[in-house]
């Protein structure tokens, strides 16, 4: 009975629907007339299957229910206009033609009845043709109305207008998406626009309008030029030009972000950072050839840096490190970057930078001449060996003053130098820079001479116990006069660090008022010539981090490596399941309680999820 | 309908009441769901595209009337006159099933987007037709599943856009609305319970086990697991019941 009901009810929805469809075919030549007559149509066949239903429910719910080939009234209804509309193309393909002229007005600027458009594309939605029908000749359309006009925008306007009306479009097309287009169009529909106003064009905007606003401070234009690129994929751009080096790359993102906010010290103290690295000697495996198209690459960021005066003093201050302490990889490569940089801002920038090479080889040339003077040859005693670099205040950097009282025999030294230096450059000041000298001293152990290579802070303070066998923190700062906090450095250095040339009592890390150093005598080491560390400080600090700390972390590092490891394998576990594997793969003490802490960490890092039926079942995310 | 026993007439009368609808609809779509409230609506409302006879103009015109002057956005001032328009409290319970609707992303405040999907899916375009899907909406807190979609949405519209967990002074607050609704007898000793003893945000995990919990564990807690997959939160809180002599 109930089929034979439903087989009648679908003759006579067939025919009335087949009907109305056909008187469509040929009517009216306005495309917004038609429309009209479509959405009647539709809204027709929506009202009348409501109301047939209404009246069949019981027949929806029980015959159609218990057959499941058999479609509910609706669907049916739906599936014979369907049906017939394909059998009339030319309405569909009318319908279509007219909403895409609809759209276009739209665009340029006409008023359209919106509410015409939003239910006849429900009603492609509903039909189950939207991405067919209608989607994909509106895709390319627009892919074509956007060419033209961006086009013809770029041509008649200048580059902060012509992204503002960018900007405009693209919010005017989102709405389209919450006004009338479905949902799912939202994607290809921004990346269509966005392909033919933005990236087709982003070598010339950038040409024409970068560089303009960069130097007229046009914050907001930079902005929005900024954050209109990165949707359409800054990452394509920045993969061709700085594909290898992935440090790089985040170091660029980083500094972009920073530079388009303005941010004024950032992206400069990266950038020198950078350099400084790939400057120093130590970087194995990479060519002449690419450390000079590294270099490029950093140019070409270094131009849009605006405070380059803190790139300088960054600069400066890594270079002069890297000159002092002999740590350039190649000199030359050195050079290639200061001429860059003198190619890029002129001379007067890079003056500074390239007098403090010029010392570096003037001091070569003192020095051998020093060599060769009376007054070394003279009064200097043999077995000492002495070189100094000489700096033009101004090209380096300013080192904080450090008092110190040198032992005679080094101020005489000193004295040596500094009249030579006077008999061939009159006129001129020196002053030392204690803190920067470094010496070798020759030591004599009970078990056996070594050298050591120490700064002249602890040279001072271990020539000091030449004289003498012990003494106390206060002696020691009164011989030398070294700074307070300065002093301590030092002789944790040499008391307490791994190299113990002096021992200290009472035992312990810190350097107390009334602590006393003697000369190590049971002193050993494996080689001849020993680095005594000066920055040991920061290592004895870091090694006071509470140790049971550090296993307890480091536990917990492992625990979660674990969980994710089982899961990773296993996909989909029970919380059961996963404790038990857990306690058998980890080698330690630990509570369930933890365990579940470190699992719902995961959960919240999103590696694992709940299943969505049973909450006691936990699936990998990949 | 005098055939009709007491419940079975009740009903009628609520369903009328609800959506408007006559006597002998109301009678068939209960017949035809079983005398579910519930799935009478649901049948009643999912016809598909009913939804979209909204008139777009119209839902412009209300749309302007709550924006906010210089942000293309609905703010504060706007939801509060909103409120007023439909003659709710902004605290009731059914704002928040208003913004699940819109898919809102934060509270206090609505997108033109937002706003045009919310009120689209409610197959409303005025003022009155607003008003009149009220009840409906109260009544969709009282289905089940909905409640949940409702609780767990809650979670990311209530807390702060840029965090990843939600403030615990906010939590307490939504808790105390939506339990309300849903009764739960624990509500308030869990609300204790976070004050005394957790004082940090709460996670997306352990909003939404709670629920879980306050559905499938009974209030004596006979029957649950501490061995289970419970969030530790709620262990401890099982935990901190027994040490206060609660069961």
């Amino acid at each position: 009975m109930g089929g034979s009901l439903y087989q009648r009810i679908e003759k006579e929805c067939e025919e009335h629907i087949s009907a109305a469809l056909r008187s469509l075919v040929g009517q009216s030549p306005d495309l917004v007339v038609f429309l009209s007559l479509v959405e009647k149509c539709w809204q027709d066949l929506c009202d009348q299957m409501l109301m047939i239903r209404g009246i069949a429910l019981f027949l929806d719910r029980t015959y159609v229910k218990q057959n499941s080939n058999v479609r509910s009234l609706w669907d049916m209804g739906l599936q014979l206009f369907r049906k017939h509309l394909s059998l009339a193309p030319e309405v569909e393909h009318k319908t279509v033609t007219g909403l895409l002229r609809m759209i276009e007005s739209e665009r340029l600027g006409e008023a359209v009845d919106r509410t015409l458009l939003n239910h006849l594309l429900k009603m492609f939605t509903a039909l189950g043709i939207y991405s067919e029908s209608f989607e994909k000749p509106f895709l390319e359309c627009t892919s074509e109305f956007y060419a033209a006009e961006g086009m013809k925008y770029m041509q008649q306007s200048d580059v902060p207008d012509y992204l503002k009306h960018v900007e405009m479009r693209l919010h005017e097309e989102n709405e389209r998406c919450f006004l009338y287009l479905d949902a799912i169009t939202r994607k290809p529909l921004i990346a269509t626009a966005e392909r033919q106003l933005l990236e087709s064009h982003i070598p010339a905007i950038l040409d024409k309008g970068f560089m303009t606003l960069m130097d007229g401070h046009r914050i907001e234009d930079l902005q929005r030029m900024y954050s209109l690129f990165s949707r359409a994929s800054l990452d394509s751009v920045l993969e061709e030009s700085f594909s290898k080096n992935e440090a790089f790359c985040n170091t660029i993102k980083d500094s972009f972000e920073h530079l388009i906010n303005l941010r004024q010290n950032r992206p400069a103290e990266l950038i020198a950072k950078f350099l400084d690295e790939k400057l120093r000697a130590g970087n194995k495996g990479i060519s002449e050839e690419e450390l000079e198209g590294t270099l490029d690459k950093v140019l070409v960021l270094f131009r849009f840096i605006q405070g380059k005066d803190v790139f300088e003093a960054f600069y400066k201050k890594d270079l002069a490190k890297r000159l002092l302490l002999g740590k350039s990889a190649s000199i030359d490569a050195e050079k290639s970057m200061i001429s860059k940089l003198k190619t890029e801002c002129g001379s007067q920038f890079t003056n500074k930078l390239e007098g403090m090479f010029k010392d570096i080889e003037l001091s070569k040339e003192i020095n051998e001449s020093f060599k060769q003077s009376s007054q070394a040859r003279m009064k200097l005693p043999s077995g000492i060996e002495m070189s100094v670099h000489v700096l033009t205040t101004g090209y380096w950097p300013t080192y904080p003053p450090m008092d110190v009282r040198l032992p005679h025999e080094l101020n005489v030294y000193q004295d040596i130098f500094k009249e030579f230096y006077l008999s061939k450059y009159s006129g001129r000041r020196l002053m030392w820079q204690n803190s920067l000298g470094h010496c070798v001293l020759k030591a004599d152990f009970p078990k056996g001479k070594k050298e050591l290579a120490v700064s002249l802070f602890q040279t001072v303070v271990l020539m000091l116990f030449n004289d003498a066998q012990k003494l106390s923190f206060l002696d020691i700062k009164d011989s030398t006069g070294i700074e307070d906090k300065e002093l301590r450095r030092t002789l944790q250095s040499l008391a307490c660090g791994k190299v113990r040339v002096l021992q200290k009592f009472p035992k312990g890390r810190d350097v107390e008022d009334d602590d006393s150093f003697i000369f190590n005598e049971g002193f050993t080491a494996p080689l001849y010539r020993i680095k005594v560390n000066a920055i040991q400080m920061k290592e004895t600090v870091e090694e006071n981090t509470s140790t049971t700390e550090r296993v307890f972390q480091d536990r917990q590092y492992q625990v979660d490596a674990a969980i994710v490891r089982i899961m990773k394998t296993r996909k989909v576990l029970s919380h059961t399941l996963l404790i038990t594997e857990l306690f058998q793969q980890l080698k330690f003490p630990i509570k369930p309680a933890d365990l579940k802490k470190r699992i719902e960490s995961l959960i919240d890092r999103e590696y694992l999820e709940r299943d969505k039926n049973n909450p006691q079942i936990y699936n990998y995310l990949a | 309908m005098h055939k009709l026993g007491r419940g079975h007439r009740d009903k009628v009368q609520q369903f009328m009441t609800i959506t408007g609808a006559s006597e002998k609809l109301a009678l068939q779509a209960l017949k035809a769901s079983d005398w579910h409230l519930e799935g009478a609506f649901d049948f009643f409302y999912s016809q598909p595209h009913i939804k979209s006879y909204t008139d777009i103009t119209r839902l412009e015109e209300l749309y302007n009337r709550y924006k906010d002057p210089y942000t293309d956005m609905i703010l504060v001032d706007g939801i509060t006159l909103l409120c007023n328009d439909l003659q709710v409290d902004p605290q009731d319970i059914v704002m928040l099933v208003v913004s699940w609707h819109m898919k809102a992303s934060t509270m206090c405040e609505y997108s033109k987007e937002e706003f045009f999907i919310g009120l689209q899916a409610l197959g409303v375009d005025s003022l009155e037709k607003f008003r009149e899907r009220i009840p409906f909406m109260r009544s969709e807190l009282r289905d089940e599943q909905k409640f949940r979609e409702i609780y767990n949405f809650a979670f990311g519209w209530a807390k702060e856009k840029s965090q990843k967990s939600l403030a615990l002074d906010t939590a307490i607050g939504m808790w105390q609305l939506l339990f309300a609704e849903k009764q739960w007898p624990l509500v308030d000793h869990w609300c204790q319970f976070l004050q005394a003893r957790h004082n940090k945000a709460i996670s997306r995990d352990t909003w939404s086990q709670l629920l879980e919990f306050a559905r499938t564990i009974d209030p004596a807690l006979s029957n649950y697991d501490a061995e289970g997959a419970w969030p530790y939160l709620i262990d401890e809180f099982v935990e901190y019941l027994k040490e206060n002599g609660i069961f």
